[in-house]
């Protein structure tokens, strides 16, 4: 009876585990899912008194799926729960279920558009050029004619030409401690954090720091309000105008616009208000996530990586990012998070990569991977396996002995360290490339 | 299987838990006073547990606002599962074990992955940013230990010429294994504290993260998370006492109260060591584990395979 009951709970598991994961819309979910299922299927195993299958299935598939989810990590270019969290306030999910797939039934509420719309690389100087050979001129991205290096914005490569500069345009700072500051980059002294520029310090006029409950009470700094504790906040983040025509589009088509709420003529998805209108009609509107010197008029691909460009949010206002990052909306909010510089979306990105110890190295990490796979299944084919049903008796300890130390080591082992050494691999090279 | 057996086994091996939980708890608490010379009697040590449980249970249970509910909740009955799944192979005394797999250390072994699993679900569930880094960490940490903590233990299974705990501790009824596997046994405890998350390997669920992979677990579940966490490590300790300890062997007491004596001495020496050393981040508990404890268990596995070879005269 027991047994029965046992069997048709982890037969439910393991199909409801696999449909979970083709289901599901979150990665980490579904690599979870699948654990669930092979989990479920150890228990079967156990269940024939195949105990010995059943505990390499269990070890090598959930310790085979937290590797998966390392690279993940690095190579899907998933910023964590994060992203799963701006999905959300983009697409207006209502909410990732367990098998959500489910598209927004209602459009979100509009965003207020934000005041003092600039774009960062500002003035009229559009030309690229090598930052080790400044005499190399270009009129978009491309490599050095001299030394094949990445071109960039002139205006980025020389703070000191651009309009409104100030001294404190090349401060550098530590992600953890705010109060490390260096005039060049480099390693925090404290943690051996990389330094990131200081973005606030860019902005020197637009900054003013107040209560939101005490409007008198203003700051140039960030801090706490001196009557009630409450941290401060931007004014001008307090101050949004409301929106004005509202024009509705398709997440996924940018080109379909429309004045009312409705349909999407090519997908059917629920059209979403347009964040912010003057942001997409300005000349650089979308940016690769990666490749920020990347920057196109229309949607597309990115020419480097392929990924598809999104809008530009480092052109529109900052005081929305860091509204968005550190603002009271739920989940992120922490204490203390208040005295953090405020980052560009890439510099974010590479804070959160830095934290989680591993790299942003595409190309190094995709051919280890391939080459450990090939390797992989390599190992695979030999071994043979002992899958026939008169298979080794499991209750022979010298028999198990045998198999664990020749053939499974073999097999698992040889796998488990070709994904480590993968791993590794990637980490070390994406360092030497980081530090070259 | 007897269904109330079944049932009467479960709830036993629940409450032995809380009060193995009680007394980790205890000598943490021991560990930590001993470790910094702070005079605390112990009576105070043994209720400050009991206090803290009292405020867990009292707790709001707080949800954040963007979390996946789902996983949030999935990491406390995953960490409890495991740690009942763990403590019923452990040989108490001669007889006195649930189930005697003829395949316990790795059964052991492999049941280690799935707590990692339950605490990354806790950090990632949250969905808020402290909480997904120290998911990331708990996964770099799994790396850290997964493959010395094996080969230390193997030393055993090699010698006793069998993978069941049970044979394992009869196979020391004339020496102990830690005695002559000196190296095995020092490598085995310091992959323990990497995977219970003792000090000084705490970093997944450390302070400057907020609380890590804890950050949002609130109430009940925390205390559920701690509890585990907790068990772990009395589980992972009984389990080096029944490695290289000798179990349940000793003289005059009875069997049960050596395994807990050698158990308790064990976390004492975890706690009070682990309380003096500095914090590891992450790169430097991966260079200390494949630059040093890799290193080593080769050089225990070499050396038991020749004390082995030798004494057998093969």
């Amino acid at each position: 009876m027991v047994e029965w009951l046992a069997f048709v709970l982890l037969a439910v598991i393991a199909v409801g585990g696999s449909l979970g994961m083709l289901l599901t819309m979150s990665m980490y979910r579904a690599a979870i899912f699948l654990m669930a299922s092979f989990v479920a299927l150890a228990g079967l195993f156990i269940l024939l008194q195949a105990d010995l299958l059943a505990a390499i299935q269990v070890m090598m598939n959930v310790g085979g799926m937290l590797v998966m989810l390392l690279f993940m990590v690095a190579l899907m270019m998933d910023p964590g729960g994060e992203m799963m969290w701006d999905m959300k306030r983009k697409m207006g999910l209502p909410g990732f279920s367990a098998l959500s797939m489910s598209m927004p039934r209602s459009p979100p509420p509009a965003e207020a558009a934000r005041p003092e719309d600039r774009p960062r690389t500002g003035g009229s100087n559009t030309d690229w050029t090598c930052p080790m050979h400044p005499e190399v001129s270009a009129p978009g991205p491309g490599s050095c004619p001299k030394c094949s290096m990445d071109l960039a914005p002139r205006a980025a490569l020389q703070p000191e030409a651009a309009p409104a500069a100030d001294t404190d345009t090349d401060t550098y700072a530590c992600p953890m401690h705010p109060e490390v500051q260096s005039s060049a980059p480099g390693q925090c002294p404290k943690c051996g954090m990389n330094l990131v520029p200081r973005e606030a310090a860019q902005e020197p006029s637009a900054t003013t720091y107040t209560c939101p409950m005490h409007p008198d009470v203003q700051s140039p700094t960030p801090g706490k309000c001196p009557k009630c504790g409450m941290d401060l906040v931007l004014q001008a983040e307090l101050q949004a105008p409301a929106p004005a025509a509202t024009t509705y589009t398709c997440p996924m088509h940018p080109e379909v616009q429309s004045s009312t709420p409705g349909k999407c003529p090519k997908c059917s998805m629920d059209l979403v208000p347009q964040e912010d209108p003057q942001a997409v009609a300005g000349p650089t509107a979308y940016t690769c996530p990666m490749h920020p010197e990347v920057r196109s008029s229309t949607p597309g691909k990115c020419p480097k990586c392929s990924m598809d460009l999104v809008p530009d949010e480092s052109a529109a206002p900052m005081a929305g990012h860091a509204g968005m990052q550190h603002g009271g909306e739920g989940g992120m909010h922490h204490g203390g998070d208040g005295a953090m510089p405020r980052m560009s979306p890439a510099a974010h990105y590479k804070m959160m990569v830095d934290m989680a110890m591993s790299t942003a190295l595409l190309p190094w990490a995709i051919a280890i991977g391939v080459v450990s796979a090939l390797l992989l299944s390599w190992v695979l084919l030999r071994a043979t396996w002992p899958l026939s049903p008169t298979g080794p008796n499991a209750d022979d300890v010298s028999v198990v002995g045998e198999l664990l130390l020749s053939r499974y080591m073999i097999g698992f082992e040889g796998a488990a360290y070709l994904i480590l050494a993968g791993v590794i691999g990637a980490v070390l090279l994406g360092k030497r490339e980081h530090r070259r | 299987m007897d269904p109330g057996a079944a049932l009467v086994g479960l709830f036993g091996t629940l409450a032995v838990l809380v009060v193995a939980t009680w007394l980790a708890a205890v000598l943490d608490g021991l560990g930590r006073a001993l470790a910094v010379h702070q005079p605390v009697g112990l009576a105070a040590l043994a209720a400050a547990p009991l206090a803290r449980l009292g405020r867990l249970v009292r707790r709001a249970d707080v949800i954040p606002a963007n979390a996946d509910g789902g996983l949030l909740w999935s990491a406390p009955v995953m960490a409890v599962a495991v740690v009942l799944l763990l403590a019923g192979v452990v040989p108490l005394g001669p007889g006195l074990v649930i189930a005697d797999l003829n395949i316990g250390l790795f059964y052991v072994i492999v049941l280690l992955a799935p707590f990692v699993v339950a605490l990354m679900n806790a950090g990632w569930g949250a969905n808020a940013k402290y909480g997904v880094l120290g998911a990331f960490r708990a996964a770099g940490h799994l790396l850290a230990y997964e493959v010395p903590f094996g080969f230390a233990a193997i030393g055993a299974p090699m010698a006793a010429e069998s993978l069941s705990l049970v044979k394992i501790v009869e196979g020391q009824d004339r020496l102990w294994y830690g005695v002559w596997q000196p190296v095995g046994f020092a490598i085995y405890l310091v992959s323990a504290a990497i995977i219970t998350y003792r000090p000084p390997f705490d970093l997944p669920a450390a302070d400057d993260l907020g609380g890590g992979v804890l950050a949002d677990v609130s109430g009940p579940r925390y205390l559920l998370l701690r509890g585990s966490m907790l068990a772990l490590w009395v589980l992972v300790s009984a389990l080096g006492a029944v490695l290289f300890l000798g179990g349940w062997l000793g003289p005059l007491l009875p069997g049960p109260v050596w395994l807990v004596l050698k158990t308790a001495a064990l976390m004492l020496a975890m706690s009070w060591v682990g309380y003096r050393l500095p914090r590891l981040r992450v790169d430097q508990m991966l260079g200390l584990s494949w630059k040093v404890l890799l290193p080593g268990t080769f050089l225990h596995i070499a050396i038991t395979g020749v004390v082995i070879l030798l004494q057998t005269g093969g």
